[in-house]
């Protein structure tokens, strides 16, 4: 590993594109940790997984318009716009079928985020082998690419992501309730399908935008992996997310500047791996409910159990 | 009736428990508990809401781990008994949406004896069948179990006990959420089995009832309260104990509908 | 018609005996409330062929497979570890495992000298079905030339291989398999082997995940150990009969895909290809849609 390249890369000095990058995927790992947060209270982690395959269609389709349009179909509004449509049409799905018919969610999710995929990629295969508009970088929708990532493309990303992440920070309240309490919630005049509607939205905006950057594969780590460690920090919320935001921003940043210093290290699987690295601290050194510090106060509960020190104490 | 139970206590104890203590990281969920129930009589167990009911059960059945505490069945661990114990789980603990009939799940009751590999012939179907005529249910054997009434399935979860053919059943909260009609077939059943020498020691809700349908009981808050026959041990005074002030006097004054 | 056996029945074939086992295995993990199991094996399999060729040099069956088990036994160990110790919600910990483990296996084949290896990921995700014809067999005598059927490709005896296995594993352990899935608290008090039932459950899914993956891509298995059951389940309320209707469904995708991939070639401008294996996914969920909206048993017990 470059160490220069390396320092370069985190003090924002290692060539503009690394940086726009770098800031892309700070807001990205921001809006994904703050968003996730509820996702997770709200046990709905792999709902992304659903909608995050289930875009690939709608990436391929919108392509395919654009191109027919007599474009390069290559325009990353429409391809996100295009994704968002049918990863809300894949939810749409996972939703009837969990309603209505005796399917849980997790055969739903599975079903959808598979026939889905198959859809897209039969889509893929026609746009590769008919050699329709410009599809150099359709395929990175798969795993992501930062590589020739344009400047506007970068602003784009990272407008979306801060919106979705101060969206959250306005709903969090209502979030709050409806994860904690549905019936509650649902007494005191909050809409759960309408506060479920607004998390799904988010989930997806933060999903679609994530896909350019980490792939389809990946990007649900971004939901996932940040709110999952901030949980073992913390009891309460608020700080959960405020820290669950951080992990994933930091993730981000570290992730960029390590792939911009090691040469074939890609970018998307490499944030993945910090945001890893953080949830694996978190979960065995955490105080408050790490593993590690669960295991000594049962053991020396237990011990002192033993000796009798606890004998009087009831439940 | 007290007398019977200390002069055979020695030698026919069905479960013994003692000194069984379970944690959940550093928070006691059972506290050095002791408890032994008599073969040939029907024991309930009762406790308010998180006294550690289940969790005394599963803890025994070693499904949970104890911390401390030693627990024999039929005077044996568990291991060398096990065909001998039957274990009944609380109805929503499943999804009854599952494909299967309800011969299908009397037949997992044979399990214990047949063995993993065994080919379920005419033979066996009959024994279940039997199963579920002692609860009324030998017509509906074809059926879907989702398609039965809460009571119908609890009587399915009774009749894969009854199956077992065991000398000692433990179950958790058979009588949750059934009708009149099943909750009198299932005491009078498990009555029977008691009449017949078996231990039957069951989790129980409804403080009303313990009189009229038990011998013994193990009153539970954490920690023992009270463990012995329901005359000695379900009094005012130890439910009070294990309750708080949370009760009316109500359900604890003497019915006149003791069986 | 002979061309049609070496050229078209020969990939079907193989298509449906991938689809057959991952259906079969399914069943249980769709009952379980497990069908992302497979999606998260699906995914670890990359990582575990990796290393398995990392560490041995060699893209051969075995280490690929004993790679790939390896790997699907770490990551639900793993998960199980993040569910009980990290007291985390049972999707977010698979969710957790799986995308790690992931990255883990892109970074390691990134890192790792690819250009030995005849593989990359998006070959990984979907396979080549198409080209696994059998060029030899355009005679029906071809069936029994010795030297013909040496030029089979060797996934169709490797992926029927799987299919015993399976259907094996099935038969000697049904009795304790059902019962586990149905009630697993008094599986363990009976006596049942719980345990060892879920592992053995998990690594034939790794095991089918690999062979199937290596032959027509890993989309096929995630499809095929979900959609298939989950259709079965609107057919019927019994399980015998749901595990046929799996099977039914699984080759109607394969031999339908695969069919239809070949006359969505026919249909667009010459030279194009349409992926055979996401045609078969993507049949494999229409079935499900149909099945859910006009199955007799779509609404089963739930209200």
């Amino acid at each position: 590993m470059d160490v220069t390249a390396f320092i370069d890369a985190l003090t924002f000095q290692a060539g503009y594109n690394t940086a726009i990058v770098a800031i892309g995927a700070i807001f990205l790992g921001w809006a994904g940790g703050t968003v996730g947060t509820f996702l997770l209270l709200r046990r709905r982690s792999l709902v992304s997984d659903a909608l995050s395959h289930a875009t690939l269609p709608g990436v391929a389709i919108a392509f395919l318009i654009m191109a027919a349009a007599g474009g390069t179909g290559r325009y990353l509004p429409g391809l996100l716009l295009g994704a968002a449509a049918s990863a809300l049409a894949g939810l749409a799905v996972v939703e009837w079928l969990t309603r209505r018919t005796r399917l849980h969610a997790d055969a739903a999710i599975g079903a959808v985020l598979s026939s889905f995929f198959g859809l897209g990629v039969v889509l893929l295969t026609v746009i590769q082998s008919a050699q329709i508009g410009q599809q150099a970088g359709i395929g990175s929708f798969l795993l992501g690419s930062t590589s020739g990532m344009l400047r506007s493309e970068a602003i784009t990303l990272a407008a979306l992501a801060a919106l979705c992440a101060l969206t959250v920070v306005f709903l969090r309240r209502t979030l709050t309730l409806v994860a904690f309490d549905e019936t509650f919630a649902a007494t005191t005049g909050v809409s759960i399908r309408r506060a479920d509607l607004a998390l799904m939205l988010l989930v997806l905006a933060v999903t679609v935008t994530g896909l350019r950057v980490v792939g389809l594969v990946l990007v649900i780590a971004l939901v996932i992996i940040p709110p999952v460690a901030a949980r073992f920090w913390t009891e309460r919320v608020g700080r959960m997310m405020v820290i669950s935001g951080i992990i994933g921003a930091a993730s981000g940043f570290l992730g960029t500047a390590l792939s911009a210093s090691i040469p074939d290290l890609p970018t998307g699987p490499i944030i993945v791996l910090v945001a890893a690295t953080a949830f694996l601290v978190s979960m065995l050194l955490a105080p408050a409910r790490g593993v590690f510090a669960n295991l000594r106060r049962a053991r020396r509960y237990a011990r002192a159990f033993r000796a009798g020190l606890a004998s009087g104490e009831g439940a | 009736m007290l007398n019977r139970l200390t002069a055979k206590a020695a030698t026919t104890d069905a479960l013994t428990i003692s000194g069984l203590s379970v944690a959940y990281g550093d928070k006691p969920a059972l506290n050095a508990v002791d408890a032994r129930f008599s073969a040939g009589a029907m024991s309930a167990i009762v406790g308010p809401n998180g006294a550690g009911k289940s969790t005394l059960l599963k803890a025994a059945m070693g499904m949970i781990p104890s911390i401390d505490g030693t627990v024999r069945f039929l005077g044996e661990p568990l291991s060398a008994v096990r065909r001998r114990v039957a274990y009944v789980p609380q109805r929503l603990s499943v999804d009854w949406d599952f494909p299967a009939t309800v011969i299908d799940v009397v037949l997992m009751g044979l399990y214990g004896r047949l063995g993993a590999f065994a080919w379920i012939g005419q033979k066996e179907r009959q024994e279940a069948l039997a199963c579920l005529k002692e609860v009324d249910l030998d017509d509906l054997a074809d059926r879907q179990i989702g398609q039965l009434s809460g009571g119908q399935q609890q009587r399915v979860f009774i009749a894969r006990a009854l199956a077992q053919n065991a000398d000692l059943l433990i179950l958790d909260e058979p009588l949750a959420g059934v009708d009149a009609a099943t909750e009198r077939l299932i005491v009078a059943l498990l009555r029977r089995l008691a009449g017949e020498g078996r231990a039957v020691i069951a989790v129980h809700h409804d403080l009303s009832t313990v009189r009229e349908y038990y011998d013994d009981v193990l009153i539970l808050n954490g920690a023992t309260i009270a463990n012995g026959s329901v005359e000695a041990a379900f009094t005012e005074a130890n439910l009070a104990r294990a309750y708080g002030g949370r009760l009316t006097a109500g359900p604890l004054a003497p019915t006149g509908a003791r069986a | 018609m002979a061309l049609y056996l070496g050229l078209t029945l020969v990939p079907i074939l193989i298509g449906s005996l991938a689809a057959v086992s991952c259906a079969l295995l399914g069943n249980f993990l769709v009952l379980r409330r497990q069908s992302l199991m497979g999606d998260a094996i699906s995914h670890v399999v990359l990582p575990g062929i990796v290393a398995a060729f990392v560490l041995t040099g060699s893209m051969s069956a075995i280490p690929m497979l004993l790679g790939a088990a390896a790997a699907a036994l770490l990551a639900a160990a793993m998960i199980e570890i993040v569910r009980v110790y990290g007291k985390v919600e049972p999707g977010a910990a698979m969710g957790v495992v799986f995308t790690a483990l992931f990255a883990f296996g892109i970074v390691l084949l990134e890192q790792t000298d690819t250009g030995s290896i005849h593989f990359d990921v998006e070959h990984a995700l979907y396979g080549n079905l198409e080209s696994l014809v059998w060029l030899a067999g355009i005679e029906w005598a071809a069936l029994i030339d010795p030297i013909a059927l040496s030029d089979i490709p060797p996934q169709l005896p490797r992926l029927a291989m799987a299919l015993v296995v399976v259907v094996g594993f099935l038969a000697v352990a049904w009795r304790p398999l059902v019962i586990s899935t149905f009630d697993p608290t008094f599986a363990a008090a009976a006596g049942v082997p719980v345990r060892l039932v879920n592992a053995g459950l998990i690594i034939l899914v790794a095991m089918v995940s690999v062979t199937a993956f290596e032959a027509v891509g890993a989309i096929i298995a995630i499809a095929m150990l979900i959609c298939p059951p989950a259709a079965a389940r609107m057919m019927t309320d019994r399980l015998l009969p749901q595990i046929a209707w799996s099977v039914a469904f699984a080759i109607l995708a394969a031999a339908g895909g695969y069919v239809a991939a070949g006359a969505g070639v026919a249909l667009f401008v010459e030279g194009v290809a349409v992926s055979a294996a996401g045609m078969i996914a993507t049949v494999a969920g229409v079935t499900l849609l149909l099945a859910a909206a006009f199955g007799p048993r779509r609404k089963g017990a739930k209200a």
